[in-house]
């Protein structure tokens, strides 16, 4: 799940392919070579409160990438900066770049229900699973595939099994249901509010639910993205965590 | 029927006095063994660093070294060698923060006996790829059961994140909840795949028997001098200095036993003082010498001790026996016993200097106690006992 | 039917050496008894007592649900009601309030998991004997937003005095804790878990690291007299609002000592129960001379018509009026002695007693002046007298007049 997740903060249009492999592998390449700077919000809802983070990211292929916290106020001026498989952390209040030790990966990042790991760990949607398009189905009037992905036996996921549908006109990856071995669905992401940002045609909305927790949910919403934007590795790097804005 | 009752509470006293000695001993040498077998073993090996932090980079360099002297060691019953990480597992459902102890089973199993607090399923018996043994009260919190797929989670030495899939092969479940939920155990060999190397923090021994284990030690010791080598005695200190502490106890429960005792004593042959007073005083009117008296009750006395001494030794060294071999049950008394990994079955065992000592304790204090009744007996007017006839 | 109680009453004075010598058996009885169990059970309680004193207080109130999943999200705001109830009840002699959570702490390279307890520093002094604990430095201030760290931090960090340690983590409903806090004081626990990762803060500090103004994790309790902890509890928790809170004891705190106790509680109840078979024999042998040397008186009452088992009533009541005083007696003299030795208890001396002080407990065997042992085990004594009454009952009832008279 927060592997999707993470692939899909930065899901942008495909080309067209025809095997299920190739839907899923275009959608990773198309991730490496982009270059990208997006404003978004982020918000949690818990059954007894609502957290909603204002962020700006900027981020290289997928080894490097800026996290700036613009609200709420609380954490203004934090920034995550993450060099291939390393993360940093700046806080104004401390004054000093810290690194964060591989025992706080596995805490959720800021309240979310993503770990500070999964910021830096690579999809492995295309590696850890077989893939195979099952059907077609209607979501938001698009046309879309219906495509199973089922983990490979060695392969380190928890999931028993994973349904994603992708839009066949774009290719846009419009939701995606997540089952445990038994079958029972555990969480599933809804992607809408397709739009332009610049020339790419991209979903601004998407929502993480937990099926079996009641009040669970993520929203992730972009307000703006910018592509392939003139920045270079050098520029992801500690000193440049004080200057962000 | 009144010496009957003295050389009761002679044999009584000595019985209970052997008794309870015994039964502590016993008791305290079961702590330790249960101690010994389910938790400490005999001797542990670390990183000199490790036990400061328990960080997983202190792992032990040339495990091979540490293997060839072990096994070149022949009072060396068992030993085995463990991982010890920390990590992450993660259900479909919730993730937690655990320690990852990875064993090998052959060697756990001749070393301790964590295979018997097993509930469901089996360990590392099943033939599934990556089993892993997960305690009760942490399957209940991911929400998996026996079979379920769970991710694992930790770093190697280069703090780089690994992870793989393990499938629980059993759970356990001992009455630390926290215990439960806080460990996990994998087989070495999954860790080492995972990690592309071995990487071993602990190794824990037996000796065949625990008189060996001082002497093994010091050989280990001067030999494996690049590691910290503790015995049970530094790692437990608690159990070495167990039949100490509770030597002061006994000290003050065999003196109330002791003082209990001789009140009785006292009591009884007062009673039969008074009750032969017609007999005493006869013979003190007929001209006995009083202090022959004294030593009259007093030598009876003794001689009642003399009857009643063997009889409660032996009586005591029979006890011993028989529940030296069938053990006593606690249980009927505590639970609680099993679940802090105690035995509930306590086997008695005594010294054997503790007889004789015993044996003089009780019959001196007899003796003591007889004095007052004795004294009693002088008091004794001769005019009016032969009054009462 | 009073007469019957003169009677009883006549005969135990009739002949005073007798009843003195039988009343005196059973006053053993109940003296050593009560003063071995004294000494078992005061061991425990001081067990208890230094365990509960290093951390969890003998009573904590936490939001409901706090215990089994412990996240600063299940921390409360104390309503005053809740806070009158506790401090005006007359057993308690302090509320403690806590925010205890989790953070890394990091420094130059290093950093380490710690243990964060938000606290008011001069009643955790005097729950947790801080100032004893004190190795250098000094307390903060309750307004400051300096802290006190264990000498494992210390160490781990080769930090001193007047050096600042960082702190992240996670706050209330999600929000992000952290910042940089000076150290003023070093702490030396003797609990290897708090030694090597306990960090003292002053609890608005802590507040307001984690986003949680005015928020508690728990609400500890100190008692002045651990004996009136039950009461309390009921107290407490018949007014306490039950939906919302949750009150536990340092039972439920610290399941492993209730466990440690009874498993060691086994082997001192086979050993009392020893005590007690000796004792018993002392009063059954009391009994059984007075039985011998009374039947003749027996054997005359029931020629001159007394029925056996008017015989019989008297000679229960008899026990029981004896064994009552002796009782009463018993009670009244061990007290003081137990008094004596709760006040100056045994030393143990030697490695075995050092050992024990390594892990902050006292190496003593102190006495327990706990009221129900006295009264369980007089109970219990008494209890036995009437057992032991059965030898002479039954020689009463197999009484032949004739051959009584003629012994």
């Amino acid at each position: 799940m927060k592997k999707i997740l993470y692939s899909l903060l930065l899901v942008f249009g495909t080309s067209s392919a025809q095997s299920a492999y190739e839907i899923i592998k275009r959608a990773e390449e198309h991730l490496r070579g982009a270059s990208n700077k997006a404003e978004m919000t982020i918000e949690i809802e818990r059954p007894k409160w609502t957290r909603t983070m204002e962020i700006k990211a900027w981020s290289l292929g997928s080894e490097y990438s800026f996290i700036l916290i613009q609200a709420p106020s609380r954490d203004k001026g934090s920034v995550f900066l993450k060099r291939d498989k390393e993360i940093w952390n700046w806080q104004p209040k401390i004054e000093k770049v810290i690194k964060l030790p591989a025992s706080m990966m596995m805490q959720s990042w800021m309240g979310s229900d993503l770990t500070n790991d999964d910021l830096v760990k690579e999809s492995s949607i295309l590696n850890d699973y077989t893939h195979q398009i099952v059907g077609d189905t209607i979501i938001q009037e698009r046309a879309c595939y219906t495509i199973e992905l089922t983990p490979k036996p060695e392969a380190a996921v928890v999931w028993g099994l994973i349904k994603t549908f992708i839009g066949k006109n774009n290719y846009l990856q419009l939701g995606s249901e997540f089952y445990d071995e038994d079958g029972y669905l555990i969480t599933t992401m809804e992607a809408s509010d397709i739009r332009y940002f610049g020339t790419k045609i991209l979903p601004a909305t998407m929502v993480m639910t937990p099926i079996e927790e009641e009040g669970k949910k993520t929203t992730i919403h972009y307000k703006s993205i910018e592509f392939n934007i003139d920045i270079q590795e050098n520029f992801f790097s500690k000193q440049n965590m004080k200057r962000l804005h | 029927m009144r010496s009957l009752i003295v050389i009761g509470s002679i044999v009584m006293g000595i019985w209970a006095g052997i008794f309870v000695v015994a039964f502590s001993y016993g008791l305290n040498k079961q702590r330790t063994q249960s101690s010994i077998k389910n938790s400490i073993s005999h001797i542990q090996i670390h990183h000199p660093e490790y036990q400061k932090d328990y960080d997983s980079k202190f792992y032990l360099k040339e495990p091979e070294l540490i293997k060839t002297r072990l096994d070149a060691d022949s009072t060396i019953k068992a030993y085995a060698f463990r991982s010890l990480l920390n990590g992450m597992v993660s259900s479909p459902v919730k993730s937690s923060g655990v320690r990852i102890i990875g064993v090998n089973k052959n060697q756990e199993k001749e070393l301790t006996s964590i295979y018997a607090g097993i509930v469901k399923g089996n360990y590392f018996e099943s033939k599934r790829r990556n089993p892993i043994l997960v305690g009760q009260a942490l399957a209940e919190k991911l929400k998996i059961k026996l079979q379920s797929k769970v991710v694992l989670t930790f770093q190697d030495t280069e703090n780089n994140i690994v992870s793989g899939a393990f499938r629980v092969c059993g759970i356990f479940k001992t009455q630390y909840t926290k215990y439960d939920q806080g460990n996990v155990f994998i087989e070495n060999k999954d860790i080492q795949r995972l990690l592309k190397s071995e990487e071993f923090h602990q190794v824990a021994l037996l000796c065949n028997s625990i008189e060996q284990v001082d002497a093994t030690y010091k050989k280990l010791a001067t030999n494996l001098n690049n590691y910290e080598v503790k015995d049970w005695k530094s790692i437990s200190p608690e159990l070495a200095y167990a039949d100490k502490i509770m030597e002061s106890w006994l000290f003050l429960i065999m003196v109330i036993i002791m003082l209990a005792l001789i009140f009785g004593i006292i009591n009884t042959m007062l009673m039969a003082v008074f009750e032969r007073r017609k007999e005493l005083g006869m013979l003190m009117a007929i001209g006995m010498n009083r202090s022959k008296i004294f030593f009259l009750v007093l030598t009876e006395t003794l001689f009642l001790s003399i009857i009643g001494a063997p009889t409660g030794l032996l009586l005591g060294a029979l006890t011993i026996k028989i529940t030296s071999q069938t053990g006593i049950n606690l249980g009927i008394i505590a639970q609680g016993l099993e679940s802090v990994g105690l035995s509930a079955i306590i086997y008695p065992e005594i010294q054997p200097h503790f007889y004789l000592f015993i044996t003089i304790m009780v019959f001196v204090f007899t003796l003591i106690a007889a004095i007052y009744p004795s004294r009693k007996a002088l008091k004794l007017k001769p005019t009016e006992a032969i009054r009462t006839i | 039917m009073k007469m019957i109680f003169k009677m009883a009453w006549r005969n135990i004075w009739r002949n005073k050496r007798r009843s003195i010598i039988t009343i005196s058996s059973i006053f053993c009885a109940v003296f050593f008894a009560i003063f071995a169990r004294s000494f078992q059970i005061g061991v425990y309680n001081k067990m208890i007592g230094s365990m509960v004193g290093m951390y969890t207080g003998y009573l904590q109130i936490h939001q409901n649900g706090y215990w089994e999943e412990q996240s600063i999200d299940n921390s409360f705001i104390p309503d005053q009601k809740t806070l009158d109830l506790v401090n005006n009840n007359k057993y308690v002699s302090n509320s403690n309030e806590r925010l205890e959570s989790f953070a890394l702490t990091a420094r130059k390279n290093l950093s380490k998991g710690a243990i964060v307890m938000g606290v008011n520093l001069e009643k955790e002094d005097g729950l947790m004997g801080l100032t004893s604990k004190l190795t250098s430095g000094k307390f903060p201030s309750d307004t400051s937003s300096a802290i006190l760290i264990s000498e494992g931090l210390a160490s781990y960090y080769n930090m001193d005095v007047g050096d600042s340690l960082i702190f992240l983590g996670q706050g209330y409903h999600g929000a992000s804790a952290n910042g940089i806090y000076p150290v003023h004081g070093i702490l030396k626990f003797s609990m290897p878990i708090l030694n090597e990762r306990l960090v003292l803060m002053p609890i608005l500090a802590a507040q307001d690291l984690y986003a949680a103004p005015n928020r508690l994790t728990s609400l500890v309790l100190q008692i002045d007299k651990p004996a009136h902890l039950n009461k309390l509890q009921k107290q407490v928790a018949s007014k306490l609002d039950l939906d919302q809170y949750e009150l536990l004891n340092w039972k439920a705190l610290l399941p492993e000592l209730v466990q440690t106790i009874q498993a060691d509680s086994a082997g001192g109840i086979i050993i009392l129960g020893i005590l007690y078979m000796i004792i018993s024999f002392g009063i059954l042998g009391t009994l059984l001379m007075m039985t011998a040397e009374r039947m003749y008186e027996f054997g005359i009452l029931i020629s001159i018509g007394m029925r056996k088992g008017k015989l019989i009533f008297t000679m229960i009541l008899e026990s029981l009026m004896m064994g009552l005083i002796a009782c009463i007696l018993g009670i009244i003299v061990v007290t003081p002695v137990r008094y004596y030795f709760k006040a100056y208890p045994i030393r143990l001396g030697g490695k075995a007693a050092e050992s024990i002080e390594e892990y902050g407990f006292e190496p003593v065997i102190q006495a327990s002046t706990q009221i129900d042992i006295a009264l369980n085990h007089a109970s219990i004594v008494m209890l036995i007298v009437l057992i032991c009454t059965s030898y002479p009952i039954w020689k009463i009832l197999r009484l032949q007049p004739i051959k009584a008279m003629r012994a």
